[in-house]
């Protein structure tokens, strides 16, 4: 249908080629960019699997346990644990009474919660919080926490002297 | 065009030809990039109903 090359030129047939890949793929990007936003869709998604976090961590917390159901003694001292004594988050280096306090009140109380804890989960409840809880950073925490809940303490303490204000 | 019996040596002709086959190209580019965000965003909307629905089961376990 189309004479692209009349004068028979050598050259003609990747200069044309060139031509169409870019016009293909400007098409691409256009067509790609110009559909629904994806970063918007995921947003949406991360913030969904955040709230489902934070509401199965509230549901464990309110959830009563019939201990006399649990057969494994350790669980069940653990629950018992968990209840009655909240640790004290505070020796966490970056945590101070207001997030151990905001911690407490999303579901965290000891340290093997907050080991457990994801950290995507953390700067969630820290943003929901306020600007003025945005700027910590809770990366080190879990594993701050993971030493305090296996009572390596001395281990723990050398840490924080590397860490700045609980950064690495 | 051959097909229209046009003259291809003609520079209006030439260009034309060019662009007629530059811009169905682009279209075939903008329709296949349109398909693949689309279905990109078909899988997370299915993700986030999911989730959603998940959430909403957690919520009224919550409640009652």
């Amino acid at each position: 249908m189309f004479e692209l090359n009349p004068l028979l030129h050598e050259n003609a047939w990747w200069q044309h080629l060139i031509m169409f890949v870019g016009a293909g793929v400007l098409g691409y990007i256009i067509g790609y960019r110009s559909g629904e936003s994806k970063s918007f869709l995921q947003n949406q998604l991360s913030n969904l699997h955040s709230q489902l976090e934070s509401c199965k961590a509230s549901l464990v917390k309110s959830t009563p346990i019939n201990t006399s159901t649990i057969s494994i003694p350790t669980i069940t001292n653990t629950y018992n644990t968990m209840v009655e004594k909240p640790d004290d988050l505070k020796k966490i280096e970056g945590i101070g009474p207001k997030i151990e306090e905001l911690l407490n009140q999303n579901g965290i109380l000891t340290f093997v919660q907050l080991s457990q804890a994801s950290t995507h989960l953390l700067k969630q409840v820290l943003q929901e919080a306020g600007p003025r809880f945005q700027m910590h950073d809770p990366s080190t925490w879990p594993r701050q926490a993971e030493l305090a809940s296996a009572g390596k303490w001395q281990e723990l303490e050398d840490w924080q002297d590397i860490l700045n204000k609980g950064k690495e | 065009m051959i097909l229209l019996a046009l003259n291809p040596l003609s520079k209006g002709v030439a260009i034309s030809e060019m662009l007629i086959l530059l811009l169905a190209i682009a279209f075939i580019g903008f329709l296949l990039g349109r398909w693949v965000i689309n279905t990109q965003n078909v899988s997370l909307k299915k993700q986030m109903t999911e989730t959603a629905n998940e959430l909403n089961s957690c919520q009224k376990q919550k409640n009652s």
